[in-house]
């Protein structure tokens, strides 16, 4: 069998992977904390200007000043998704400081923990409105402006108790693949316009709201921090958890020009933790 | 994106031509070195001559991946000439069309032959260097006959299938060693492959060229078809430290054709 080797001394330019988001306009819902702060963080070190939004104004002013602090073209925009108005001001706003609108990150929305006689129907129907009402509104919104720019990227964040159901996680999984269903069926009706409509999978990833949830589970079932933890690493195939910065980097992927025949897809930020081969 | 590659080591399968190819390439401007195998000689001399030119060390060798030896012996040239295997793209394999009916045992055989037990000799080739590096990141370029099956794909849909199964136990089983497993599903990629597949429309049909790529590009949402690069950078993406907790996950890169909600 024939080998060929070349080896050269190596003074080649390697780029790094240029995502050709330099002067993109972002939109990144429910970014003060978290996941959603550190996808606005990574959509702005890649050169997009980020409009991100929260409910806690106190939050929000933190969140921008981070951002800005790091030279980050941000503005923020109080909102809550379950209100329309809300969401067309957001979409308002932002076109207005950033002249149009390229990309939106639909992460608002938190996990609903508790089993059926748990969970009332209205705090069911507030998670829904939170998480597919508002981020279809967004879309509804969104999408004509990204008409305009030829094309656009419509990223949103779902939960794996989508893929996943499990135990005391009802209404997250009924929600969560209603938002794999809006996914889908979105990124059909605007492919054809070069809107690509896609999805990130995160689970196992260490945020404030995993360190609330830790908080309840001590508080109410007595185990430990340290027992958590080490729970948390074993039920996971990579042994340890992720962090914001690994699904930022999935969505700052997908949200670029790298990026332009994923559609309708997903990419699972999870440790290997959802069981499906698919 | 930095993504991190500068000095990694990357191993691509059916690396000479089409997705392949691309792969290596993508793979040699993020600065990692690269050895590719292929079956053709000519094809693999052809290519590291168009590709050595980018600058990191390459490496290429004549290689059948069906068969167990010559996989052991491209994974042994590549881990000595490179010093490393960080990476592994398993790329060689073909599509096989026909139904449950016309599909002898024989041409079964060879379709799992040559895709999915070639992926998993080769996976098995490079699990030991990674184990011991305790670092390690697999891509298997799979492509969409097991998501979205179709009378005429039985050979592509089982193999493909019996290939998801393949990512996901190798992701859960290789997980604690830090080596991640995923696959990347393409479709409508603009390849020989499927050019071949257009003249094959042409015959069967009748049909002209235009009308026989209408076929394809009409079948995904965004009406065009992919190109070889789209299919490397989200590879380049899936091996960096950019996706380092992303493990036993499939992308499909397919344009919107399939119809599977969750992914």
């Amino acid at each position: 069998m024939a080998a060929i080797t070349a080896t050269f001394s190596v003074e080649a330019k390697w780029g790094e992977m240029d995502l050709g988001l330099t002067g993109k306009a972002a939109l990144v819902s429910g970014a003060t904390s978290g996941i959603g702060l550190a996808i606005a963080r990574r959509l702005g070190e890649e050169g997009c200007r980020v409009a991100i939004c929260g409910r806690n104004e106190t939050m929000l002013g933190a969140a921008v000043d981070e951002l800005v602090g790091s030279a980050i073209d941000a503005v923020g925009v109080k909102a809550d998704m379950r209100v329309a108005r809300d969401v067309r001001a957001l979409v308002e706003r932002t076109v207005e400081a950033f002249g149009g609108l390229d990309i939106v990150v639909s992460n608002a929305g938190t996990h609903l923990a508790g089993r059926i006689g748990e969970v009332t129907a209205e705090e069911l129907a507030a998670h829904l409105e939170t998480k597919v009402v508002g981020a279809w509104e967004l879309a509804r919104l969104a999408a004509p402006h990204m008409h305009k720019r030829g094309g656009g990227r419509f990223i949103v964040v779902i939960g794996q108790a989508g893929k996943v159901p499990q135990a005391g996680a009802i209404a997250s999984a009924v929600v969560n693949a209603a938002q794999h269903a809006f996914v889908k069926s979105l990124s059909d009706e605007l492919g054809r316009c070069n809107i690509l409509v896609n999805a990130v999978c995160p689970s196992r990833i260490a945020t404030p709201l995993t360190g609330k949830l830790a908080l309840h589970n001590e508080l109410y079932l007595g185990r430990s921090l340290e027992q958590q933890e080490s729970g948390w690493g074993a039920e996971v195939p990579l042994g340890r958890w992720g962090d914001p910065e690994d699904v930022a980097d999935a969505v700052a992927f997908l949200a670029s020009e790298r990026a332009g025949f994923i559609c309708g897809a997903n990419i699972d930020v999870d440790g290997g933790h959802q069981r499906s081969i698919l | 994106m930095d993504l991190r590659l500068g000095g990694k080591a990357a191993l691509v399968t059916g690396g000479s031509r089409g997705i392949g190819r691309a792969i290596a390439e993508a793979l040699l401007r993020e600065g990692a070195s690269v050895a590719i195998c292929a079956r053709n000689p000519e094809a693999l001399a052809q290519t590291v001559g168009a590709l050595e030119r980018i600058g990191p060390p390459m490496l290429a060798k004549v290689a059948d991946v069906t068969d167990a030896g010559a996989v052991a012996a491209f994974v042994d040239a590549a881990a000595s000439a490179l010093g490393r295997v960080d990476i592994l793209v398993n790329n060689a394999g073909t599509h096989l069309r026909g139904t449950v009916e016309d599909t002898t045992i024989d041409v079964l055989e060879r379709q799992l032959h040559d895709k999915a037990f070639g992926f998993f000799l080769a996976i098995r080739a490079v699990a030991p260097i990674m184990k011991a590096q305790r670092d390690g990141r697999i891509v298997n370029i799979v492509g969409q006959a097991a998501r979205h099956p179709h009378p005429d794909r039985f050979p592509s849909g089982v193999t493909n299938a019996a290939l998801l199964a393949i990512t996901k136990s190798a992701a859960d089983a290789l997980a604690r060693h830090n080596i991640r497993v995923n696959s990347v599903c393409p479709q409508y990629i603009e390849t020989e492959l499927l050019a071949a597949l257009i003249d094959k429309e042409m015959r069967e049909r009748g049909v002209d060229r235009a009308t026989a790529a209408a076929g394809f590009t009409r079948a995904n949402v965004l009406g065009r078809l992919g190109r070889p690069e789209e299919v490397a950078d989200l590879v380049a993406y899936l091996v960096s430290d950019r996706a380092r907790f992303v493990t036993g996950s499939s992308v499909s890169i397919d344009g919107g054709y399939h119809r599977y909600v969750f992914g």
